[in-house]
Protein backbone atom coordinates (compact mmCIF):
# COMPACT_ATOMS: atom_id res chain seq x y z
CA UNK A 1 0.00 0.00 0.00
CA UNK A 2 1.52 3.26 -0.82
CA UNK A 3 1.74 5.99 1.59
CA UNK A 4 -0.19 9.40 0.90
CA UNK A 5 2.37 12.25 0.02
CA UNK A 6 0.91 14.20 3.16
CA UNK A 7 1.50 10.95 5.07
CA UNK A 8 5.08 10.69 4.30
CA UNK A 9 7.45 11.43 6.88
CA UNK A 10 10.36 13.46 6.01
CA UNK A 11 13.90 13.52 7.61
CA UNK A 12 15.80 16.15 8.22
CA UNK A 13 20.12 15.20 8.63
CA UNK A 14 22.51 17.77 10.07
CA UNK A 15 26.30 16.36 10.03
CA UNK A 16 29.20 18.82 9.27
CA UNK A 17 31.25 15.79 7.64
CA UNK A 18 30.60 15.31 4.14
CA UNK A 19 31.55 11.90 4.65
CA UNK A 20 29.45 10.97 6.97
CA UNK A 21 26.43 12.74 5.66
CA UNK A 22 26.68 11.15 2.22
CA UNK A 23 27.05 7.89 3.75
CA UNK A 24 23.63 8.28 6.13
CA UNK A 25 21.51 9.94 3.46
CA UNK A 26 22.32 6.85 0.90
CA UNK A 27 21.88 4.45 3.35
CA UNK A 28 18.24 6.75 4.00
CA UNK A 29 17.28 7.15 0.40
CA UNK A 30 18.06 3.49 -0.31
CA UNK A 31 15.35 2.41 2.23
CA UNK A 32 13.05 4.91 0.77
CA UNK A 33 12.87 7.53 2.54
CA UNK A 34 12.39 11.34 2.01
CA UNK A 35 15.76 13.34 3.02
CA UNK A 36 16.65 16.34 3.08
CA UNK A 37 20.29 17.38 4.46
CA UNK A 38 22.50 19.99 5.84
CA UNK A 39 25.84 20.85 7.14
CA UNK A 40 25.23 22.64 10.13
CA UNK A 41 22.86 23.03 13.33
CA UNK A 42 21.97 27.00 12.67
CA UNK A 43 21.18 25.19 8.53
CA UNK A 44 18.74 22.93 10.03
CA UNK A 45 17.06 24.76 12.70
CA UNK A 46 16.16 27.63 9.39
CA UNK A 47 15.42 24.36 7.43
CA UNK A 48 13.07 22.91 10.59
CA UNK A 49 11.52 26.58 10.07
CA UNK A 50 10.60 25.91 6.38
CA UNK A 51 9.60 22.45 6.27
CA UNK A 52 7.37 19.83 8.15
CA UNK A 53 9.96 16.87 9.53
CA UNK A 54 8.96 14.93 12.28
CA UNK A 55 12.13 12.77 12.42
CA UNK A 56 15.52 14.88 12.75
CA UNK A 57 19.07 13.03 12.64
CA UNK A 58 22.18 14.99 13.74
CA UNK A 59 25.28 15.12 14.98
CA UNK A 60 25.99 15.96 18.59
CA UNK A 61 29.37 18.62 17.75
CA UNK A 62 28.88 21.02 15.03
CA UNK A 63 30.09 25.01 15.14
CA UNK A 64 27.48 27.47 16.60
CA UNK A 65 23.88 25.64 16.85
CA UNK A 66 25.38 21.84 17.84
CA UNK A 67 23.23 18.82 18.17
CA UNK A 68 22.19 19.22 21.63
CA UNK A 69 21.30 22.93 20.67
CA UNK A 70 19.12 22.45 17.89
CA UNK A 71 17.01 19.87 19.64
CA UNK A 72 16.45 22.35 22.56
CA UNK A 73 14.65 24.96 19.97
CA UNK A 74 13.07 22.02 18.60
CA UNK A 75 11.27 20.98 21.57
CA UNK A 76 10.59 24.55 22.49
CA UNK A 77 8.89 25.23 19.37
CA UNK A 78 5.04 25.05 19.65
CA UNK A 79 3.08 23.44 17.18
CA UNK A 80 5.45 20.77 15.56
CA UNK A 81 3.32 18.01 16.69
CA UNK A 82 5.80 14.95 17.80
CA UNK A 83 9.34 15.50 16.42
CA UNK A 84 11.66 11.92 16.94
CA UNK A 85 15.17 12.97 17.34
CA UNK A 86 18.23 11.03 16.93
CA UNK A 87 21.64 12.14 18.07
CA UNK A 88 24.86 10.81 16.67
CA UNK A 89 27.95 11.13 18.41
CA UNK A 90 31.34 9.98 19.02
CA UNK A 91 31.11 9.70 22.73
CA UNK A 92 29.98 6.76 24.46
CA UNK A 93 30.07 7.72 28.16
CA UNK A 94 27.02 6.38 30.19
CA UNK A 95 27.06 10.42 31.36
CA UNK A 96 27.02 11.82 28.10
CA UNK A 97 24.39 9.82 27.25
CA UNK A 98 22.00 10.78 30.07
CA UNK A 99 22.70 14.00 29.47
CA UNK A 100 21.68 13.95 25.66
CA UNK A 101 18.51 12.37 26.69
CA UNK A 102 17.93 14.60 29.54
CA UNK A 103 17.88 17.42 26.91
CA UNK A 104 15.35 15.94 24.91
CA UNK A 105 17.32 13.30 22.30
CA UNK A 106 14.68 10.62 21.51
CA UNK A 107 17.66 8.03 20.97
CA UNK A 108 21.90 8.31 20.40
CA UNK A 109 23.64 7.00 17.72
CA UNK A 110 27.42 5.73 18.41
CA UNK A 111 29.33 6.88 15.09
CA UNK A 112 29.88 5.17 12.72
CA UNK A 113 26.48 3.86 12.71
CA UNK A 114 25.78 0.97 11.99
CA UNK A 115 23.44 0.68 9.04
CA UNK A 116 20.73 -2.43 10.69
CA UNK A 117 21.28 0.31 13.84
CA UNK A 118 20.06 3.19 12.08
CA UNK A 119 17.14 1.37 10.80
CA UNK A 120 15.89 -0.10 13.77
CA UNK A 121 15.99 3.35 15.03
CA UNK A 122 14.33 5.09 12.16
CA UNK A 123 11.60 2.53 11.86
CA UNK A 124 11.23 2.99 16.10
CA UNK A 125 10.67 7.12 15.18
CA UNK A 126 8.68 6.51 12.43
CA UNK A 127 6.26 3.98 14.71
CA UNK A 128 6.03 6.82 17.45
CA UNK A 129 5.34 9.71 15.11
CA UNK A 130 2.29 7.42 13.14
CA UNK A 131 0.88 6.36 16.88
CA UNK A 132 1.29 10.40 17.43
CA UNK A 133 -0.90 11.36 14.11
CA UNK A 134 -3.52 8.82 14.34
CA UNK A 135 -3.96 10.13 18.10
CA UNK A 136 -4.20 13.73 16.78
CA UNK A 137 -6.62 12.36 14.33
CA UNK A 138 -8.87 10.80 17.02
CA UNK A 139 -8.58 13.75 19.39
CA UNK A 140 -9.94 15.92 16.34
CA UNK A 141 -12.79 13.77 15.61
CA UNK A 142 -13.69 13.62 19.25
CA UNK A 143 -13.52 17.47 19.18
CA UNK A 144 -16.19 17.27 16.34
CA UNK A 145 -18.24 14.58 17.77
CA UNK A 146 -18.58 17.12 21.57
CA UNK A 147 -19.21 19.81 19.30
CA UNK A 148 -22.02 18.50 17.37
CA UNK A 149 -23.62 16.59 20.55
CA UNK A 150 -23.28 20.36 22.03
CA UNK A 151 -25.26 21.80 18.84
CA UNK A 152 -27.83 18.80 18.92
CA UNK A 153 -28.27 19.72 23.06
CA UNK A 154 -28.79 23.24 22.25
CA UNK A 155 -31.02 22.49 19.69
CA UNK A 156 -33.57 20.04 21.98
CA UNK A 157 -33.24 22.82 24.56
CA UNK A 158 -34.95 25.74 22.13
CA UNK A 159 -37.77 23.10 21.04
CA UNK A 160 -38.21 22.55 24.92
CA UNK A 161 -38.39 26.64 25.18
CA UNK A 162 -40.60 26.89 22.88
CA UNK A 163 -43.16 24.23 24.41
CA UNK A 164 -42.51 26.15 27.47
CA UNK A 165 -43.15 29.53 25.79
CA UNK A 166 -46.60 28.43 24.22
CA UNK A 167 -47.58 27.57 27.72
CA UNK A 168 -46.77 30.55 29.08
CA UNK A 169 -48.33 32.58 26.55
CA UNK A 170 -51.82 30.74 26.91
CA UNK A 171 -53.05 32.91 29.42
CA UNK A 172 -52.53 36.09 28.20
CA UNK A 173 -54.12 35.05 24.55
CA UNK A 174 -56.72 34.07 26.98
CA UNK A 175 -57.64 37.63 28.12
CA UNK A 176 -56.98 39.23 25.29
CA UNK A 177 -59.02 37.31 23.03
CA UNK A 178 -61.58 36.79 25.64
CA UNK A 179 -61.61 40.66 25.90
CA UNK A 180 -61.76 41.32 22.19
CA UNK A 181 -65.35 39.39 22.15
CA UNK A 182 -66.20 41.63 25.34
CA UNK A 183 -65.59 44.97 23.46
CA UNK A 184 -67.19 43.57 20.11
CA UNK A 185 -70.75 42.78 21.94
CA UNK A 186 -69.90 46.06 24.24
CA UNK A 187 -69.73 48.10 20.74
CA UNK A 188 -72.25 46.46 19.50
CA UNK A 189 -74.64 47.34 21.86
CA UNK A 190 -73.86 51.40 22.42
CA UNK A 191 -74.51 50.97 18.62
CA UNK A 192 -78.39 50.05 19.19
CA UNK A 193 -78.55 51.96 21.98
CA UNK A 194 -77.06 55.08 19.90
CA UNK A 195 -79.17 53.61 16.98
CA UNK A 196 -82.68 54.04 19.01
CA UNK A 197 -81.80 57.59 20.54
CA UNK A 198 -81.48 59.02 16.99
CA UNK A 199 -84.87 57.78 15.60
CA UNK A 200 -86.21 59.95 18.20
CA UNK A 201 -85.06 62.52 17.76
CA UNK A 202 -86.89 64.35 15.55
CA UNK A 203 -89.84 63.24 17.70
CA UNK A 204 -89.09 64.41 20.46
CA UNK A 205 -88.70 68.00 22.08
CA UNK A 206 -85.53 68.45 22.19
CA UNK A 207 -83.87 71.91 22.45
CA UNK A 208 -81.96 73.32 18.57
CA UNK A 209 -78.87 74.37 20.82
CA UNK A 210 -78.76 70.87 22.77
CA UNK A 211 -79.06 68.98 19.41
CA UNK A 212 -76.51 71.39 17.88
CA UNK A 213 -73.81 70.49 21.05
CA UNK A 214 -74.68 67.13 20.80
CA UNK A 215 -74.20 67.15 16.46
CA UNK A 216 -70.79 69.16 16.86
CA UNK A 217 -69.61 66.37 19.22
CA UNK A 218 -70.60 63.82 16.76
CA UNK A 219 -68.78 65.43 14.52
CA UNK A 220 -65.32 66.08 16.47
CA UNK A 221 -64.92 62.34 17.30
CA UNK A 222 -66.30 61.41 14.12
CA UNK A 223 -69.16 59.09 14.68
CA UNK A 224 -69.59 58.04 10.94
CA UNK A 225 -65.83 56.54 10.95
CA UNK A 226 -66.42 55.05 14.40
CA UNK A 227 -69.38 53.14 13.37
CA UNK A 228 -67.91 51.68 10.02
CA UNK A 229 -64.31 51.18 11.43
CA UNK A 230 -64.22 49.61 14.57
CA UNK A 231 -66.21 46.95 13.86
CA UNK A 232 -63.33 46.22 10.98
CA UNK A 233 -60.10 46.78 13.70
CA UNK A 234 -62.14 44.36 15.66
CA UNK A 235 -62.07 42.08 13.08
CA UNK A 236 -58.69 41.83 12.33
CA UNK A 237 -57.23 42.14 15.73
CA UNK A 238 -59.39 39.21 16.13
CA UNK A 239 -58.05 37.60 13.08
CA UNK A 240 -54.44 38.67 14.45
CA UNK A 241 -54.87 37.20 17.77
CA UNK A 242 -56.49 33.75 16.02
CA UNK A 243 -53.04 33.28 14.54
CA UNK A 244 -51.56 33.68 17.05
CA UNK A 245 -53.51 31.15 19.21
CA UNK A 246 -53.08 28.86 15.79
CA UNK A 247 -49.39 29.26 16.13
CA UNK A 248 -49.35 28.42 19.88
CA UNK A 249 -51.50 25.09 19.18
CA UNK A 250 -49.31 23.88 16.14
CA UNK A 251 -46.34 24.42 18.39
CA UNK A 252 -48.18 22.11 20.70
CA UNK A 253 -49.59 19.87 18.48
CA UNK A 254 -46.50 19.47 17.22
CA UNK A 255 -44.27 18.69 20.26
CA UNK A 256 -47.04 16.66 20.99
CA UNK A 257 -47.03 18.54 24.69
CA UNK A 258 -48.99 17.31 27.22
CA UNK A 259 -50.89 14.16 25.20
CA UNK A 260 -50.26 10.51 25.60
CA UNK A 261 -46.79 9.44 24.29
CA UNK A 262 -48.45 6.71 21.78
CA UNK A 263 -51.29 7.39 20.12
CA UNK A 264 -53.28 6.68 17.20
CA UNK A 265 -52.35 9.31 14.34
CA UNK A 266 -53.66 10.33 10.99
CA UNK A 267 -50.45 10.42 8.70
CA UNK A 268 -52.47 13.35 6.48
CA UNK A 269 -53.11 15.90 9.29
CA UNK A 270 -49.69 14.58 11.09
CA UNK A 271 -47.96 15.97 7.59
CA UNK A 272 -50.37 19.17 7.19
CA UNK A 273 -49.24 20.15 10.94
CA UNK A 274 -45.47 19.46 9.84
CA UNK A 275 -46.18 21.51 6.55
CA UNK A 276 -47.57 24.25 8.61
CA UNK A 277 -44.97 23.83 11.35
CA UNK A 278 -42.28 24.49 8.18
CA UNK A 279 -44.35 27.66 7.14
CA UNK A 280 -41.98 30.42 7.18
CA UNK A 281 -39.19 28.72 6.49
CA UNK A 282 -40.95 27.29 3.01
CA UNK A 283 -42.11 30.98 2.81
CA UNK A 284 -38.34 32.41 3.28
CA UNK A 285 -36.90 29.78 0.58
CA UNK A 286 -39.66 30.75 -1.25
CA UNK A 287 -40.23 27.25 -1.58
CA UNK A 288 -44.10 25.75 -2.38
CA UNK A 289 -45.74 22.33 -1.44
CA UNK A 290 -47.42 20.23 -3.96
CA UNK A 291 -49.59 17.81 -1.86
CA UNK A 292 -50.88 14.49 -3.76
CA UNK A 293 -52.50 13.31 -0.60
CA UNK A 294 -54.86 10.02 -0.74
CA UNK A 295 -56.76 8.71 2.40
CA UNK A 296 -54.92 5.98 3.94
CA UNK A 297 -55.43 4.97 7.68
CA UNK A 298 -54.44 5.84 10.65
CA UNK A 299 -51.74 4.05 12.75
CA UNK A 300 -50.43 3.56 15.90
CA UNK A 301 -46.88 5.18 16.79
CA UNK A 302 -44.96 7.76 19.05
CA UNK A 303 -46.44 10.88 17.62
CA UNK A 304 -43.78 13.81 18.66
CA UNK A 305 -41.07 11.22 17.34
CA UNK A 306 -42.97 11.04 13.97
CA UNK A 307 -43.35 14.31 13.44
CA UNK A 308 -39.78 14.90 13.97
CA UNK A 309 -38.62 12.47 11.71
CA UNK A 310 -40.92 14.10 8.84
CA UNK A 311 -39.81 17.37 9.78
CA UNK A 312 -36.63 16.57 9.25
CA UNK A 313 -37.05 15.01 5.98
CA UNK A 314 -39.07 18.20 5.29
CA UNK A 315 -36.94 20.36 6.50
CA UNK A 316 -33.86 18.91 4.68
CA UNK A 317 -35.94 18.86 1.22
CA UNK A 318 -36.24 23.15 1.46
CA UNK A 319 -32.77 23.32 2.02
CA UNK A 320 -31.99 21.59 -0.53
CA UNK A 321 -34.51 23.65 -2.65
CA UNK A 322 -33.68 26.79 -4.94
CA UNK A 323 -36.40 29.82 -4.57
CA UNK A 324 -39.20 29.46 -7.06
CA UNK A 325 -38.99 25.44 -6.77
CA UNK A 326 -41.52 23.08 -5.26
CA UNK A 327 -41.14 19.92 -3.12
CA UNK A 328 -43.39 17.38 -3.56
CA UNK A 329 -45.22 15.65 -0.84
CA UNK A 330 -47.41 12.34 -1.33
CA UNK A 331 -48.93 10.01 1.13
CA UNK A 332 -50.38 6.86 -0.08
CA UNK A 333 -50.96 3.26 1.14
CA UNK A 334 -50.86 0.08 -0.36
CA UNK A 335 -50.60 -3.79 0.87
CA UNK A 336 -50.71 -2.66 4.53
CA UNK A 337 -48.02 -0.23 3.77
CA UNK A 338 -48.31 3.85 4.48
CA UNK A 339 -45.66 5.34 2.31
CA UNK A 340 -45.09 9.35 2.53
CA UNK A 341 -42.79 10.25 -0.90
CA UNK A 342 -40.97 14.07 -0.38
CA UNK A 343 -39.17 14.83 -3.38
CA UNK A 344 -37.07 17.90 -4.43
CA UNK A 345 -35.27 19.77 -6.77
CA UNK A 346 -32.46 20.15 -5.56
CA UNK A 347 -28.77 19.50 -6.97
CA UNK A 348 -29.11 15.63 -6.06
CA UNK A 349 -27.41 13.46 -3.94
CA UNK A 350 -24.48 12.01 -4.80
CA UNK A 351 -24.42 8.22 -5.72
CA UNK A 352 -21.12 7.43 -3.46
CA UNK A 353 -22.85 9.67 -0.60
CA UNK A 354 -26.64 8.11 -0.94
CA UNK A 355 -25.72 5.27 1.87
CA UNK A 356 -23.95 7.83 3.99
CA UNK A 357 -26.61 10.20 4.17
CA UNK A 358 -28.61 8.75 7.03
CA UNK A 359 -25.32 8.26 9.31
CA UNK A 360 -25.18 10.43 12.31
CA UNK A 361 -22.67 13.87 11.66
CA UNK A 362 -22.72 12.95 8.08
CA UNK A 363 -23.75 16.60 6.21
CA UNK A 364 -22.40 18.06 3.05
CA UNK A 365 -23.69 21.59 4.12
CA UNK A 366 -20.87 23.83 6.05
CA UNK A 367 -19.99 23.26 9.25
CA UNK A 368 -22.56 24.91 11.49
CA UNK A 369 -25.13 25.10 8.79
CA UNK A 370 -26.74 21.59 9.65
CA UNK A 371 -26.12 19.39 12.72
CA UNK A 372 -25.96 16.09 10.17
CA UNK A 373 -28.41 14.68 13.00
CA UNK A 374 -31.12 15.48 11.14
CA UNK A 375 -31.64 12.85 8.61
CA UNK A 376 -30.43 9.92 10.84
CA UNK A 377 -32.77 10.60 13.69
CA UNK A 378 -35.40 10.20 11.59
CA UNK A 379 -33.75 6.70 10.00
CA UNK A 380 -33.38 5.83 13.41
CA UNK A 381 -37.24 6.86 14.71
CA UNK A 382 -38.98 5.05 11.14
CA UNK A 383 -36.73 2.08 11.47
CA UNK A 384 -37.59 1.46 15.17
CA UNK A 385 -41.21 1.36 14.38
CA UNK A 386 -40.75 -1.58 11.77
CA UNK A 387 -40.37 0.91 8.73
CA UNK A 388 -37.73 2.21 6.33
CA UNK A 389 -36.28 5.13 4.86
CA UNK A 390 -34.94 5.13 1.75
CA UNK A 391 -33.52 8.27 -1.11
CA UNK A 392 -33.41 8.00 -4.68
CA UNK A 393 -32.35 10.45 -7.77
CA UNK A 394 -35.84 12.42 -8.84
CA UNK A 395 -36.51 11.49 -12.78
CA UNK A 396 -35.61 15.65 -13.97
CA UNK A 397 -33.06 15.93 -11.09
CA UNK A 398 -33.50 16.59 -7.40
CA UNK A 399 -33.84 13.95 -4.45
CA UNK A 400 -36.69 11.43 -3.56
CA UNK A 401 -37.16 10.46 0.40
CA UNK A 402 -39.55 7.30 0.64
CA UNK A 403 -40.69 6.52 4.34
CA UNK A 404 -42.70 3.17 4.24
CA UNK A 405 -44.27 2.20 7.52
CA UNK A 406 -46.73 -0.68 7.87
CA UNK A 407 -49.80 0.00 9.29
CA UNK A 408 -51.97 -3.36 8.86
CA UNK A 409 -50.58 -5.75 10.70
CA UNK A 410 -49.07 -3.04 13.59
CA UNK A 411 -53.08 -1.87 13.62
CA UNK A 412 -53.98 -5.90 14.39
CA UNK A 413 -51.43 -5.98 17.00
CA UNK A 414 -52.34 -2.78 18.57
CA UNK A 415 -56.34 -3.83 18.78
CA UNK B 1 -85.85 38.01 33.25
CA UNK B 2 -84.30 39.51 36.62
CA UNK B 3 -80.46 38.73 37.36
CA UNK B 4 -81.87 36.50 40.20
CA UNK B 5 -83.53 34.03 37.28
CA UNK B 6 -80.09 33.16 35.51
CA UNK B 7 -78.51 30.17 36.53
CA UNK B 8 -75.56 30.11 38.81
CA UNK B 9 -71.83 30.27 37.43
CA UNK B 10 -69.19 30.35 39.58
CA UNK B 11 -65.67 31.30 37.95
CA UNK B 12 -62.72 30.88 39.58
CA UNK B 13 -58.82 31.27 38.69
CA UNK B 14 -56.05 32.89 40.42
CA UNK B 15 -55.87 35.25 37.25
CA UNK B 16 -57.95 38.27 38.20
CA UNK B 17 -57.52 39.06 34.22
CA UNK B 18 -59.20 36.17 33.08
CA UNK B 19 -62.10 36.40 35.71
CA UNK B 20 -62.73 39.61 33.93
CA UNK B 21 -62.48 38.99 30.85
CA UNK B 22 -64.72 35.75 31.25
CA UNK B 23 -67.35 38.23 33.38
CA UNK B 24 -66.95 40.28 30.41
CA UNK B 25 -68.66 37.76 28.35
CA UNK B 26 -70.99 35.86 30.20
CA UNK B 27 -72.76 38.38 32.86
CA UNK B 28 -75.89 38.39 30.35
CA UNK B 29 -76.29 35.02 30.37
CA UNK B 30 -75.38 33.80 34.11
CA UNK B 31 -75.48 35.41 37.69
CA UNK B 32 -72.01 35.25 38.03
CA UNK B 33 -69.70 34.57 41.37
CA UNK B 34 -65.76 34.92 41.10
CA UNK B 35 -62.87 33.83 43.61
CA UNK B 36 -59.25 34.03 42.87
CA UNK B 37 -58.80 31.07 44.97
CA UNK B 38 -59.60 27.10 46.53
CA UNK B 39 -60.60 28.51 49.56
CA UNK B 40 -62.81 31.04 48.91
CA UNK B 41 -64.73 29.03 45.77
CA UNK B 42 -65.62 26.54 48.88
CA UNK B 43 -67.14 29.61 51.03
CA UNK B 44 -69.43 30.59 48.02
CA UNK B 45 -70.46 26.72 47.14
CA UNK B 46 -71.49 26.68 50.88
CA UNK B 47 -73.61 29.92 50.87
CA UNK B 48 -75.02 30.26 47.18
CA UNK B 49 -76.67 27.74 45.04
CA UNK B 50 -74.01 27.17 42.48
CA UNK B 51 -75.28 25.34 39.25
CA UNK B 52 -71.98 25.24 37.57
CA UNK B 53 -68.61 26.22 38.56
CA UNK B 54 -65.62 26.87 36.00
CA UNK B 55 -62.06 26.13 37.73
CA UNK B 56 -58.67 27.16 36.81
CA UNK B 57 -56.52 24.14 37.12
CA UNK B 58 -53.34 25.74 38.24
CA UNK B 59 -54.30 27.62 41.56
CA UNK B 60 -51.40 28.11 44.39
CA UNK B 61 -53.48 27.08 47.18
CA UNK B 62 -55.58 24.44 45.77
CA UNK B 63 -55.58 22.68 42.31
CA UNK B 64 -58.67 22.57 40.38
CA UNK B 65 -58.83 18.68 40.37
CA UNK B 66 -58.29 19.26 44.35
CA UNK B 67 -60.94 21.74 44.63
CA UNK B 68 -63.70 19.98 42.33
CA UNK B 69 -63.41 16.72 44.08
CA UNK B 70 -64.38 18.76 47.53
CA UNK B 71 -67.44 20.62 45.27
CA UNK B 72 -68.56 17.22 44.62
CA UNK B 73 -68.95 16.14 48.34
CA UNK B 74 -70.16 19.46 49.43
CA UNK B 75 -72.72 20.49 46.59
CA UNK B 76 -73.17 17.23 44.22
CA UNK B 77 -75.86 18.76 42.20
CA UNK B 78 -72.97 21.69 40.91
CA UNK B 79 -71.76 20.75 37.59
CA UNK B 80 -67.65 21.14 37.76
CA UNK B 81 -65.92 22.35 34.50
CA UNK B 82 -62.07 22.30 34.48
CA UNK B 83 -60.40 25.09 32.31
CA UNK B 84 -56.61 24.67 32.35
CA UNK B 85 -54.03 26.37 30.60
CA UNK B 86 -51.74 23.09 31.18
CA UNK B 87 -53.99 20.81 29.01
CA UNK B 88 -52.04 18.55 30.97
CA UNK B 89 -53.66 14.95 30.54
CA UNK B 90 -52.91 12.96 34.01
CA UNK B 91 -54.36 16.48 36.33
CA UNK B 92 -57.52 16.14 33.59
CA UNK B 93 -57.78 12.26 34.06
CA UNK B 94 -57.55 12.78 38.15
CA UNK B 95 -60.22 15.08 37.89
CA UNK B 96 -62.63 13.13 36.40
CA UNK B 97 -61.63 10.18 38.07
CA UNK B 98 -61.93 11.77 41.99
CA UNK B 99 -63.58 15.05 41.17
CA UNK B 100 -66.79 13.78 38.79
CA UNK B 101 -65.63 16.11 36.13
CA UNK B 102 -68.45 17.30 33.65
CA UNK B 103 -65.96 18.43 31.00
CA UNK B 104 -62.78 20.12 30.49
CA UNK B 105 -62.02 23.29 28.24
CA UNK B 106 -58.43 24.84 27.77
CA UNK B 107 -57.07 28.26 27.79
CA UNK B 108 -57.41 30.10 25.26
CA UNK B 109 -61.18 29.25 25.05
CA UNK B 110 -63.23 29.45 21.82
CA UNK B 111 -66.25 31.57 23.04
CA UNK B 112 -68.57 29.06 21.02
CA UNK B 113 -66.95 26.66 22.64
CA UNK B 114 -67.46 27.67 26.02
CA UNK B 115 -70.88 28.99 25.61
CA UNK B 116 -72.62 25.72 24.64
CA UNK B 117 -70.80 23.47 27.37
CA UNK B 118 -71.89 25.97 29.80
CA UNK B 119 -75.44 25.93 28.64
CA UNK B 120 -75.28 21.96 28.22
CA UNK B 121 -74.00 21.92 31.92
CA UNK B 122 -76.86 24.22 33.20
CA UNK B 123 -79.19 22.01 31.27
CA UNK B 124 -77.28 19.07 32.86
CA UNK B 125 -78.47 20.99 36.22
CA UNK B 126 -82.02 21.27 35.25
CA UNK B 127 -82.29 17.55 34.06
CA UNK B 128 -80.97 16.33 38.00
CA UNK B 129 -82.81 18.85 39.13
CA UNK B 130 -86.23 18.52 37.37
CA UNK B 131 -85.26 14.24 37.96
CA UNK B 132 -85.19 15.05 41.51
CA UNK B 133 -88.39 17.18 41.74
CA UNK B 134 -90.17 14.83 40.14
CA UNK B 135 -88.67 11.99 42.59
CA UNK B 136 -89.56 13.94 45.77
CA UNK B 137 -93.01 14.65 44.31
CA UNK B 138 -92.91 10.48 43.93
CA UNK B 139 -92.21 9.51 47.47
CA UNK B 140 -94.60 12.32 48.69
CA UNK B 141 -97.05 10.50 46.81
CA UNK B 142 -95.88 7.02 48.15
CA UNK B 143 -96.23 8.71 51.92
CA UNK B 144 -99.15 9.92 51.49
CA UNK B 145 -100.83 6.62 50.09
CA UNK B 146 -99.38 4.80 52.67
CA UNK B 147 -100.56 7.30 55.23
CA UNK B 148 -103.92 6.43 53.83
CA UNK B 149 -103.29 2.71 54.03
CA UNK B 150 -102.56 2.87 57.35
CA UNK B 151 -106.26 4.13 57.79
CA UNK B 152 -107.84 1.01 55.97
CA UNK B 153 -109.48 -2.07 57.73
CA UNK B 154 -106.63 -4.67 57.97
CA UNK B 155 -106.85 -6.90 55.28
CA UNK B 156 -103.99 -9.41 53.68
CA UNK B 157 -103.85 -7.17 50.65
CA UNK B 158 -103.59 -3.81 52.68
CA UNK B 159 -101.29 -5.27 54.85
CA UNK B 160 -98.95 -6.16 51.94
CA UNK B 161 -99.02 -2.80 50.41
CA UNK B 162 -98.20 -1.21 53.89
CA UNK B 163 -94.77 -3.26 53.50
CA UNK B 164 -94.27 -2.60 50.51
CA UNK B 165 -94.48 1.26 51.39
CA UNK B 166 -92.12 0.69 54.24
CA UNK B 167 -89.74 -1.00 52.26
CA UNK B 168 -89.51 1.40 49.69
CA UNK B 169 -89.39 4.37 52.32
CA UNK B 170 -86.27 2.35 53.87
CA UNK B 171 -84.64 2.17 50.96
CA UNK B 172 -85.09 6.03 50.15
CA UNK B 173 -83.73 6.71 53.26
CA UNK B 174 -80.45 4.83 52.79
CA UNK B 175 -80.08 5.86 49.53
CA UNK B 176 -80.06 10.23 50.41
Amino acid sequence: MSTPESERIKILIAEDSVTTRTALSGMLNSWDYDVCEVADGAQAWQEFDKEVYRIVLTDWQMPDVDGLELIRRIRAKENTGFVYTILLTARSATSDVVSAMADGADAYLIKPAEPEELRARIRAGVRIVKLERKLERRRQELLDVRTRILEAEKLAGIGQLAAGMAHEVNNPIAVVSGNIDVFARGIQSLLEILDSWEAVREETQIPTEVLQRIDDISQRNDLSWLRESLPRYLHTTNTNVQRVRDIISRLQDFSWHDKAQIDRIDPVQAVETTIAVLGSELARAHVTVERSFEPVSSFTCHPPEFNQAVYNVLHNAIQASSPGDKVDIGIQESDGTLTILVADRGPGIPEQDRSRIFQPFFTTRRVGAGSGLGLSYSHRVIRESGGSISCSPRTGGGTVFEISIPVSSQSTAAE
Amino acid sequence: MTSSDLPTLLLVDDEPDILLSLEGLLRREFRLFTAENGTDALQIVQAESIQVILSDQRMPDMMGDELLAQVARLSPATIRILLTGYADIQDVIRALNTGGLYRYLTKPWDLDELKSVLEDAVELYSQHQRREDLNREKMKFAEDILAFLQTLPISDEVTALIDRGNRLMTLEATNT
